[in-house]
């Protein structure tokens, strides 16, 4: 989720300026999408995560005994190694952060290596407990701003701080330091009994902590040749040993954590299965997180496995097996009570029970109850081993790199005790490996044996709590071979139920895949729409902004271009303006000048002839001439100067009026112009913004419709999903009915009876009677001659003709004859008809008897015999008659 | 079986996820509109021009705008044509926008990543 600042505004022309703060939130509706997508994977994973569990309702008391059998061969190890190995872990765990925290520091691991060394050095060197050397480092590098080399000079104040009071507790001396540089002076008052009156005197002279402690230090009488005096070298062997536990665990504590992270995913993933299972959880969480014990793991995974035991017995059962048990009990208790129980419950099953069938109802709830959970213990007990595995094979994988550890320090260790710790450590390892080697081994026998063996406890369970049905304590003990025959007949039913289960399974499984790639497929075709649909909008989006970017640069540009239109044509009119006031003014000057010119001439002439008539008055000595004449000189001058005057002032007033014409005239102008150029500005703001509100509707309408094609196409994937869902339940059905039919006929081959399958045949015996009584009833009113052929739908039954009363045959076909019945063939059958005009049975009679008439056909020659003509000389005689007639009417 | 979800993962995780998109969103806008007036009275007490008409001082401006579940954007801004040359020229001598963003940033910043801890 970012955030971003940003200025912008200015160009040519002034728009606005504007800066933005821009926090990105799409980032989280991704994630938000992401979360979608995860949500269905999960629901898809849980939907065979809460299949496994149904199954996890397993009888875990075996692997619980196994994991009991195990555990003394862990008690003899972890007893040897639990200790070291937590000691070593934890140290490797406390190396790798604070080599994480110097790295991230310094800025190197190089530097932090070096620096974890300086420290390490300085603190073996003055007795200094490592780990809290390390944290002292690690709360002075933020302060030092990164500067190692003042780290030392640290590190030997606290030596110095310990030296003041050598039976401090271990680490105190860094700890107060710590507090020290912090502001607080606690410590340093109470655990080293520093008086707070120095601490303030420090403090008032110095500004810096260094100077300071230093100050301190040195008032306190501390010396660095004492402080390494005084060094604890125990403490200084035990950092050695610490690191060098740490370096050797560190590759195993990288194997560990992640081998058991994926070990750790695995039992949370178990756990959600079952609350129970969080003891087990917890404790290897714990493990994974601790370093604890192995030991103590294994312990809580027991305790846990107990009480999923206990628990999950009920569970187990289940619906079924509560019927089961309830059937169970009736016949514990009588047939009569499971009949009780059945009217109680409605079960008609129950209710009509008998010894046979409640024996029957026993064997195949166990049956059925084995199978499964020879399925789930086959699943957990693999499962588990291979956890206990894993758990095992952890601690074999330390007690080799303890070994190694051992052998290593044996091989820096001096003289014969070296030798003999290297021969230790070379020996652990040996026992380690072959000790691994053994037990993997034992590990994967059982696996192999576990299906083996659930199948042989099903058998034997079964064979030991069902007798053979039909065969009777008398029979069996009588007969060796037909118990043999039985035995072999279970064993039978055993396999044909274990090869249904597994074919039930695989079918489930095969639908629950094909379920699961038809939901991924779905997934990706739907994520594909939704980024192809929101890419489409954010295109059209960036396209609509920058056409409307360009739009108003365009607008901008169109107003700039009449504003500058606008300052030419000002300039412009200005100009005029200043030339016509200037022409005005010329032509007034220049009249101006002329006036004067005239007035000036008009005065020098005047005085010229005012001199004159002076003289010519003076010469005569007419004073009064010379007084008029004076007179006349000053009124001329005054009406001539008047007169100028007057004329000037007219053409000032003129120039006046002239330029205030021009400069009204000059504003009406640019008023007008102004006026035009606000219209023109204002017509190119309005034509945009007609052009935009229609492209907005335009856009508005685009975008609902590829809203609407987005909705639609995401409902048509919806759709083709659900179909394709239902289409494979549909085939998951169909196969499981074709499986079960076929269960059945082959149970009923083995002459195990199935409820369904009796039940089927029943039905099957019902529709065929039905069916045979229809196919009766028919045939007897074909016999009866009731209807003239079969009925729609029914079967074309040719039933035989009889004629037990006599009559002429219509057709070829079977017939039903009578004893004492004659049968005349078709010739003589038609010489009698021609000899007797027709056929009767009544006819032949009276023929034979003689006296009677023979009508050959209604209304055609009748015969006459007279005398003891027999109807044999008759029939010659009308035969010779009939031929002669012929031969007349042919000749 | 005694495991069973209430909720499945997915409606969970979905409405979840989303209620968590759209508390984001909203709470930095309202964020956002808690600095608005605070950045528009800090333009206008910081704004280093001396007045002539007291126009360009009393219309600088700061919004908030949003964009749906995707941005939350404050502007800030002059309401003047010639705010740019104050902004602009004289080597920006008379800014007022850039400091504002170079002073809000890291403070909208610092309470967007501590409302999100929260």
């Amino acid at each position: 989720m970012p955030i971003t600042g940003g200025f912008s505004g200015g160009g040519e022309n002034l728009g606005n300026a504007h800066g933005t703060i821009t926090i990105d939130t799409s980032q989280a509706a991704q994630a938000a999408q992401s979360m979608r997508t995860i949500g269905r994977q999960m629901e898809q994973s849980m939907s065979g995560l809460r299949g496994a569990a149904a199954q996890a309702q397993s009888a875990f008391n075996t692997v619980a005994q196994g994991v009991q059998s195990l555990r003394a061969e862990l008690t003899a190890l972890s007893l040897a190694t639990g200790a070291v190995t937590a000691f070593g872990l934890n140290a490797a765990r406390d190396l790798r952060a604070y080599t994480v925290a110097f790295r991230t520091l310094l800025g190197s691991q190089k530097e932090s290596e070096r620096a974890m060394r300086t420290l390490t050095d300085t603190a073996n060197e003055f007795g200094l407990e490592l780990e809290s050397t390390l944290q002292l480092g690690r709360a002075l590098l933020p302060i030092l701003q990164g500067n190692t080399a003042e780290l030392e000079n640290w590190v030997k104040r606290a030596a110095l701080l310990r030296s003041i009071f050598p039976v401090a507790q271990r680490g105190a001396e860094t700890r107060a330091i710590a507090e020290f540089l912090a502001g607080q002076t606690v410590s340093i008052q109470r655990l080293f009994n520093i008086p707070p009156e120095l601490i303030q005197q420090a403090q008032a002279s110095f500004q810096d902590y260094g100077a300071q402690l230093d100050f301190i230090l040195q008032r306190m009488g501390a010396t660095e040749q004492g402080a390494r005096e005084m060094a604890d070298q125990f403490v200084s062997l035990t950092n050695e040993l610490k690191l060098t536990l740490a370096v050797g665990f560190t590759p195993l504590f990288r194997e560990m954590q992640s081998g058991l992270r994926t070990f750790r995913e695995w039992l949370e993933q178990l756990r959600e299965t079952n609350p129970a299972l969080l003891h087990a959880g917890a404790g290897f969480t714990a493990f994974v997180a601790l370093a604890t014990p192995a030991l103590l793991i294994v312990s809580q995974l027991i305790v846990a496995l107990q009480r999923l035991q206990a628990i999950g017995a009920l569970n187990v059962l289940g619906r079924a097996g509560l019927v089961g048990a309830a059937v169970g009990g009736g016949f514990l208790g009588g047939v009569q009570a499971t009949r009780f129980i059945g009217q109680a419950t409605g079960n008609e099953m129950m209710a009509e029970a008998t010894t046979e069938s409640v024996w029957l109802a026993i064997r195949r709830q166990l049956i059925s109850l084995e199978t499964t959970l020879a399925g789930i213990n086959v699943m957990i007990n693999t499962g588990l081993l291979r956890a206990v595995q894993a758990v095992v094979s952890a601690f074999n994988a330390g007690a080799n790199a303890i070994g190694r550890v051992i052998e290593y320090i044996g091989s820096i260790l001096p003289g014969r005790a070296g030798e003999r710790v290297t021969l230790e450590g070379q020996a652990l390892q040996m026992a380690a490996t072959t000790h691994q080697q053994s037990f993997d081994a034992r590990i994967e026998e059982l696996l192999a044996n576990v299906r083996r063996e659930e199948f042989s406890r099903i058998t034997r369970m079964t064979g030991a709590m069902i007798p053979p049905s039909g065969v009777t304590d008398a029979d069996r003990s009588g007969s060796a071979t037909l118990i043999q025959a039985e035995q072999q007949l279970n064993a039978d039913r055993l396999a044909l139920i274990a090869d249904w289960a597994t074919a039930v399974k695989q079918i489930e499984e095969s639908a629950a895949q094909s379920r699961l790639e038809a939901t991924q497929q779905y997934e990706r075709q739907r994520a594909d729409v939704i980024a192809s649909y929101e890419l489409t909008i954010a295109r059209e989006a960036e396209d609509f902004a920058r056409q409307r970017a360009r739009q108003m640069a365009q607008l901008e540009r169109g107003i700039m271009d009449v504003l500058r239109n606008a300052a030419e044509r000002r300039a412009e009119y200005e100009a005029n303006l200043a030339e016509t006031l200037a022409d005005v003014r010329a032509d007034t000057a220049k009249r101006l000048a002329e006036l004067e010119e005239k007035y000036q001439r008009d005065r020098e002439r005047a005085a010229t002839t005012h001199r004159e008539n002076l003289l010519n008055a003076a010469a005569r000595l007419d004073a009064t001439a010379i007084v008029a004449e004076q007179r006349r000189f000053a009124n001329e001058n005054r009406d001539r100067e008047e007169n100028y005057r007057e004329r000037v002032e007219q053409e000032r007033e003129n120039l006046a009026e002239r330029i205030a014409q021009e400069q009204e005239a000059h504003t009406q102008r640019l008023e007008d112009a102004q006026k035009a150029d606000e219209q023109r500005i204002a017509d190119l703001r309005r034509n945009l913004a007609d052009q935009q509100r229609i492209e907005d509707e335009d856009r508005a309408i685009r975008l609902a419709r590829q809203a609407e094609d987005h909705t639609r196409q995401l409902a048509q994937l919806d759709a083709n999903h659900t179909e394709r869902l239902a289409q494979i339940d549909r085939q998951a059905a169909q196969e499981r009915s074709k499986l079960d039919s076929a269960f059945q006929a082959e149970l009923a081959q083995l002459g195990e009876h199935h409820t369904a399958w009796l039940r089927a045949q029943e039905e099957h015996q019902k529709t065929a009677l039905e069916m045979f009584e229809k196919w009766w009833e028919q045939l007897g009113r074909r016999f009866s001659g009731g209807g003239s052929g079969p009925a729609a739908g029914q079967p074309n039954i040719n039933v035989p003709q009889q004629f037990a009363s006599g009559g002429p045959v219509n057709r070829t076909g079977a017939a039903i004859v009578h004893a004492g019945e004659y049968v005349l063939n078709p010739t003589t059958t038609r010489m009698l008809s021609d000899a007797l005009g027709g056929f009767s049975q009544n006819g032949l009679v009276n023929a034979v008897r003689g006296g009677r008439n023979i009508t050959v056909a209604e209304g055609a020659i009748q015969i006459h015999a007279t005398g003891n003509w027999t109807p044999e000389v008759i029939g010659r005689v009308v035969h010779a008659e009939f031929l002669a007639a012929l031969q007349r009417v042919a000749a | 079986m005694s495991f069973q979800w209430e909720r499945t993962p997915e409606d969970a995780l979905v409405e979840l996820a989303e209620a968590y998109v759209t508390a984001i969103h909203d709470s930095i806008a309202t964020l956002a509109r808690r600095y608005a007036p605070e950045i528009e009275q800090w333009l206008k007490d910081n704004a280093p021009w001396t007045d002539r008409t007291g126009n360009a001082r009393q219309t600088l401006m700061s919004e908030v705008e949003e964009l749906a579940n995707s941005a939350v954007i404050i502007i800030l801004a002059h309401g003047m044509e010639y705010g740019v040359f104050l902004e602009l020229a004289h080597g920006g001598r008379y800014s007022v926008i850039m400091p504002a963003l170079d002073y809000f940033i890291p403070r909208i910043w610092a309470d967007v990543l501590e409302l999100l801890r929260s």
